[in-house]
């Protein structure tokens, strides 16, 4: 159908995010059900959103990375933190390891904050991966996320399905079918063998593909 | 032996039979449609589609013009607005409430042109424009060069043969095959087979829930590859020269290892890690219950 009049900015992000009230969001949906327009560019602010979360969603903040980096600011034995938290009065000529020691400081946010930014995590030095409670840590919170966001497309797709095609509700529900499956036999193993990292870096995959998959016929109304 | 033959073939069959499609429609693109629409278009302006049916074909050229050829059936029209700047929006539209006919069109556009198409059991075919495609059961295929590719199908059949940065392809039970010249891509299946034969890709993500993963051809130094299927054959099919550091896993499957002149970093009934050559490429095979497969050619 074609509309003259289309939802606001603030309406299709508010629809993309599910931040509108249920009265804002029943009249968004009601257009959007009839609108392929704006039902596109909801879809794409949900694709842009969710890629931002993809981007490292098993990220620690900023802030839990500091007790890490203020502990290896004292194992280095450069400069103790603490010194910046004495009084600033009386520091008038500043001795030369403290400025090295902000400079080490600087250094270490600017690489910590920089790493999480892109994902990235250095090898350490002998090459080996990151220890195996981090990457399942890491993997656990991964399967959250996606886990978290499928049910939240499941809820969205509920509205949509009507206007699916059965070609497309059919295969639909035949690879949700699929993907359960596998859900299911990886979290029964998972019952049998609860540390092990593989396992639970499959889970966290099998819950993206879900994800997608949701996302993919989300667009198919 | 005959794993390997496979898939060969089955790369070798599916390029034979897009190279057959695009002759064809080349010879269609070549043969004077009737001209439906011509408009301006700067280069890198959007263009949306939505066709249902038919065939589309769409061809980015050095001209700063779309123009829009083929037949619309009877019982649709075509809507088609925008502007030069802002981009244009072209819908196939049934003007009844009868079944959906088939359109047979071909379109030129900018190189740069972004295009956005979706269809539900169309036929569509690209050359150097990049952009997102959609399908719920149609095939898509894609070819030439252009900034991103992102292609998204429910059920239908995906060819990418491209040299892009940037490539996405999912699709549920369909065919993938990722060939040409992509770097980073991130493809899967659920139920459909994945096809794997580009030289060029340092980085990329490969997954399926159980359909078959096949990866046939050398892997680029210093590379960083990623495997993972729930209960499908994960195939590698690499140079006997190739140089890279494989962990291989799998819950509850198999690893059936090809290069066993080498003797592994560490191995056991259900993991497996081997350096080929200076390990210059990272590979990471997990599979739950699929036989992961490591061959040399």
């Amino acid at each position: 159908m074609t509309h003259t009049v289309h939802l606001t900015e603030d309406q299709l992000q508010g629809a993309a995010d599910a931040s509108l009230d249920a009265e804002q969001m029943r009249v968004a949906y009601g257009h959007l059900a009839t609108c392929e327009s704006c039902a596109a560019d909801v879809a794409r602010l949900r694709t842009v959103m969710t890629r931002a979360r993809e981007a490292n969603p098993g990220a620690p903040s900023l802030d839990g990375l500091w007790p890490a980096i203020r502990s290896r600011i004292e194992e280095s034995k450069v400069v103790r933190p603490d010194a910046f938290a004495g009084p600033a009065a009386g520091a008038r000529s500043r001795p030369p390891w403290l400025a090295i020691g902000s400079v080490a400081l600087a250094a270490t946010l600017f690489v910590a904050a920089l790493a999480q930014m892109q994902g990235w995590r250095p090898r350490s030095s002998d090459g080996s991966q990151p220890s195996a409670d981090v990457a399942f840590a890491s993997a656990a919170d991964s399967t959250r996320v996606y886990e978290d966001e499928s049910r939240r497309l499941l809820n969205d797709l509920e509205m949509q399905r009507a206007m699916m095609g059965p070609s497309a509700s059919a295969s639909l529900n035949g690879d949700l079918a699929i993907i359960d499956r596998s859900i299911a036999e990886q979290k029964e193993a998972l019952v049998r063998d609860p540390h092990n990292v593989a396992l639970q870096r499959l889970l966290a995959a099998s819950y993206r593909e879900k994800v997608e998959l949701l996302r993919r016929a989300n667009n198919a109304g | 032996m005959l794993a390997e033959r496979r898939v060969v073939a089955l790369i070798a069959i599916s390029a034979l039979i897009s190279l057959a499609a695009r002759h064809v429609n080349a010879q269609g693109a070549a043969a004077n449609e009737p001209l439906l629409r011509a408009r301006a278009l700067r280069a890198g302006s959007p263009v949306k589609m939505f066709v249902p049916s038919g065939s589309v074909r769409l061809i980015g050229w050095d001209r700063d013009s779309i123009d829009v050829r083929g037949q619309i059936p009877a019982s649709a029209q075509l809507l088609f607005g925008g502007s030069d700047s802002a981009g244009y929006k072209l819908v196939v539209e049934q003007r009844d409430e009868s079944a959906t006919k088939a359109s047979r069109l071909v379109i030129h556009m900018p190189r740069k042109s972004q295009i956005s198409i979706k269809t539900a059991d169309a036929l569509v075919e690209v050359t150097d424009v990049g952009g997102w495609f959609y399908t719920v059961s149609g095939r898509i295929r894609i070819d030439g060069a252009m900034a991103s590719l992102d292609v998204e199908a429910m059920s239908g059949d995906i060819d990418l043969d491209a040299t892009t940065p940037w490539a996405r392809a999912k699709t549920g039970k369909g065919h993938l095959v990722v060939r040409g010249s992509p770097q980073d891509v991130d493809a899967s299946t659920i139920g459909g087979t994945l096809d794997i034969a580009a030289a060029s890709i340092m980085h990329g993500r490969f997954t399926s829930v159980t359909g078959d993963i096949h990866y046939a051809s050398t892997i680029a130094p210093h590379a960083l590859f990623e495997f993972s299927t729930h209960s499908g054959t994960v195939d590698l099919l690499l140079p006997h020269d190739v140089s890279a550091r494989l962990e291989l896993s799998t819950v509850d499957g198999e690893i059936d290892n090809g290069f066993t002149q080498l003797r592994p970093a560490a191995a056991g009934v259900h993991n497996l890690q081997l350096s080929l050559g200076s390990g210059a490429a990272d590979v990471t095979v997990r599979t739950f219950k699929g036989t992961v497969r490591l061959r040399a050619r």
